[in-house]
């Protein structure tokens, strides 16, 4: 059973990267055809949910415990907000359609509570602990999407298909401990036990899947302006299944092992394109001076003074 | 800009993303896992002292359960599967009393040592306990009214079991031979000729210092022991009928043999302390035949040892090489493993082949119970652990055999 599941992984593996290679190769291709490119930076702010596929844990009950505090409860998405920063490269093939590649360093954040509880079986004897688990990765993000543009004027609204593939660089992991102890003579919450630790090792190095983007394009003196909203489907497990307890710290409750959790991510981002046309020379050269693509009686003006 | 321009950007990039293999060790998850057996009991204490792995792949666990009417600890194993899940347990604290390593293996059924309420009422006879994995119970095999106060048991390579034990009327340690029937074969006595019932009854009762009794084989057929004799806690050796040989005589109990395995001949590869020092001997030549002295034998000292003597060494091979593996307690609370590789010891006279060493457990302390081969090809480590820094609960880690090569320095 395990065999079968590690297979349709490795399966899985294989075909997300022949359907990245292959993106890879219709936009190098569409991009030496292209009449105009893009250049710009995006940033903004994203927000992660993590759905765990499998749960783990170091700790087994030899006793099935009164509460089910220690299972994990995953925070809300919008709890989850993460920031990116990158830049967008455009290929406009034509007027309605074009590509869209854009690699941008994203941080991605999800966070999940779960507590232990120890009480004797005859007097007032007890321990609450409740632990803050949030995750940090730091990705690299490569997304191509085909673009579709459904207006030429200075209001351009589009749509974005396509697929990205993430590259780890790192990932950190931070523990925030909670203790009621009525054990100790104490009624109060002790909170401030914080761990930060790194966690890369324990992280699968790569994320892809599908995205998709909706947004609108400002056409302004110089510069396009978008206003985007992404959302990028992970399609593998984010946890390295393979090194889950090869942390010693894995030994601890506080630390535990990390589920098999697949991620979803949505993206608002601001977009600020700077366009350079091709092909727009006269005698059919190609121009490189930076222009606004739709001021189109400049090219014409420079090509007729050649 | 450039067609070529582009193209090679696409390139480098392409190169950046597939070009990165790697080398992690694509594991099963019954290859390598950490389990920490945990209840919600508050008053609940559990200490491991073994492991062994079973026909279906899982592990039965041994240890110790402190009862709230008894300084003696009560019974308590764990059955898992072989991803270190837990599957049933089995705590009979009314008949049983403290349990002590190993599991034997004889009749066909997983076996251990413990001690049971005599014909007059006291409790100190040795009993040999059979877990019922179908029934999920323990059951009582055979009472040994001439073995008192077991302190170590272990199987022999005749299918049998040596087991040392301590005599409180008569103050003397006494070494039994069971044989594969179960039947008792032969009993060694050593005189301590002094009143040692502290030191001893401080670890039957797990307070304070825990001593380092144990029971072994030679590859030839002898036995030994470490248990107090003559003064001081000594390694006692005796050939295949019980009959006495030599001893490495220690210091009281402040400075003995902590672990032993022998190799062939003369040579040994064992651990010892003195006072908080622990020190370690991959490769030590000495005649088991004749009374040596501990100070005599000299070993590489392991300051990030924590004091107690709990040290474990196993003959584990490896990618088809033998190698010797010690465990034990750390300073930072962690067990740490040291391997050594017996073809450099035997060609560079017992130095310079320590090849690797790892940790396992973080944080909440850890203590060595033992490790054993399994059949991966890995390693399983018990342990006891206090889940939170608090509650001593049962341990199990599982090395896979990617671990073991790295330990090894492959």
């Amino acid at each position: 059973m395990i065999t079968k599941n590690l297979n349709g992984k490795s399966m899985w593996l294989r075909r997300g990267r022949y359907l990245v290679i292959c993106a890879f190769f219709v936009g190098l291709s569409t991009q030496l055809l292209a009449q105009r490119m893009l250049i710009g930076l995006k940033g903004g702010v994203n927000y992660t949910q993590a759905d765990p596929t499998k749960s783990y844990s170091s700790v087994v009950f030899t006793q099935a415990p009164l509460e089910d505090t220690h299972k994990r409860q995953y925070s809300e998405q919008f709890d989850n907000m993460g920031t990116q920063f990158g830049i967008a490269l455009t290929f406009e093939y034509t007027n309605f359609f074009g590509l869209s590649f854009e690699p941008t360093y994203s941080q991605y954040n999800y966070g999940f509570k779960n507590g232990y509880l120890w009480q004797a079986t005859e007097g007032f004897e007890s321990l609450a602990v409740e632990y803050d688990h949030n995750q940090k990765l730091n990705y690299i993000e490569l997304p191509l999407f085909f673009r579709f543009s459904f207006s030429q004027g200075p209001v351009i609204p589009y749509l974005q298909v396509g697929g990205f593939y993430n590259i780890l660089q790192n990932a950190s992991k931070s523990v925030n401990t909670t203790k009621l102890d009525l054990a100790t003579g104490g009624l109060n919450e002790l909170n401030g036990d914080e761990n930060d630790v790194g966690i890369t090792h324990l992280m699968d190095n790569k994320l892809y899947g599908l995205a998709g983007a909706v947004g609108v394009s400002f056409n302004l003196p110089h510069v396009r302006v978008s206003l985007e909203g992404a959302y990028r489907y992970g399609m593998n497990n984010v946890a390295n299944e393979y090194t889950r307890f090869s942390d010693p710290r894995s030994s601890t409750i506080h630390f535990d092992v990390l589920d098999d959790t697949s991620i979803k991510n949505m993206q608002f981002s601001l977009v600020c394109h700077f366009p350079i046309n091709f092909g727009m020379g006269g005698n059919g050269t190609k121009n490189t001076r930076y222009v606004v693509p739709y001021d189109m009686r400049r090219f014409k003006e420079e090509g007729s003074r050649k | 800009m450039d067609n070529i321009k582009v193209l090679c950007i696409y390139l480098v990039l392409s190169l950046a993303i597939f070009g990165c293999s790697s080398d992690v060790e694509e594991v099963e998850p019954n290859n390598r896992f950490t389990k920490v057996y945990n209840n919600e009991n508050f008053d609940d204490s559990f200490f491991a002292l073994d492991v062994k792995q079973t026909a279906d792949g899982g592990y039965l666990l041994l240890g110790r359960k402190e009862l709230e009417d008894s300084p003696y600890g009560g019974v308590y194993v764990i059955k898992t599967d072989d991803e270190g899940n837990y599957q049933w347990q089995a705590v009979p604290t009314s008949e049983f009393r403290n349990p002590v390593p190993n599991f034997i293996f004889i009749d066909g059924a997983y076996h251990f040592v413990c001690m049971a309420k005599g014909t007059g009422g006291n409790i100190s006879e040795g009993i040999l306990a059979r877990v019922n994995e179908s029934s999920k119970i323990i059951e009582i095999a055979r009472i040994y009214p001439d073995v008192k106060n077991p302190l170590h048991a272990s199987e022999t390579r005749d299918g049998g079991m040596l087991i040392l034990g301590y005599d409180q009327g008569a103050e003397e340690s006494s070494l039994s031979k069971i044989g594969s029937d179960k039947s008792f074969t032969w009993q060694t006595k050593y005189a301590i000729l002094e009143n040692q019932n502290e030191a001893i009854f401080n670890h039957l009762f797990y307070v304070n210092k825990r001593l380092p009794f144990f029971t072994g084989s030679l590859e030839d057929g002898g036995y030994f022991m470490n248990g107090f004799s003559d003064f001081t806690l000594s390694v006692e050796f005796v050939d295949a009928n019980g009959g006495k040989q030599g001893a490495i005589q220690g210091f009281r109990d402040e400075g003995t043999v902590s672990s032993l395995v022998h190799l062939s001949g003369n040579q040994f590869s064992m651990s010892k302390y003195s006072y908080t020092q622990n020190f370690v001997l991959p490769l030590t030549e000495f005649d088991p035949t004749v009374v040596n002295n501990i100070k005599d034998l000299d070993g590489n000292e392991f300051p990030e040892l924590a004091p107690e003597p709990d040290v474990r060494v196993l003959r584990q091979t490896i990618n088809g090489n033998s190698y010797l593996i010690y465990a034990a307690n750390s300073k930072s609370n962690q067990i740490v493993l040291y391997a050594y590789d017996e073809a450099k010891l035997a060609e560079n006279g017992g130095e310079f082949a320590f090849v690797g060493t790892t940790r396992v457990g973080f944080s909440d302390r850890f203590e060595i119970a033992n490790i054993i081969p399994t059949e991966d090809e890995g390693l399983a480590v018990a342990a006891t652990t206090y889940v939170g820094g608090r509650f001593s609960r049962l341990a199990l880690f599982k090395l896979s055999p990617g671990d073991l090569r790295k330990l090894a320095g492959l």
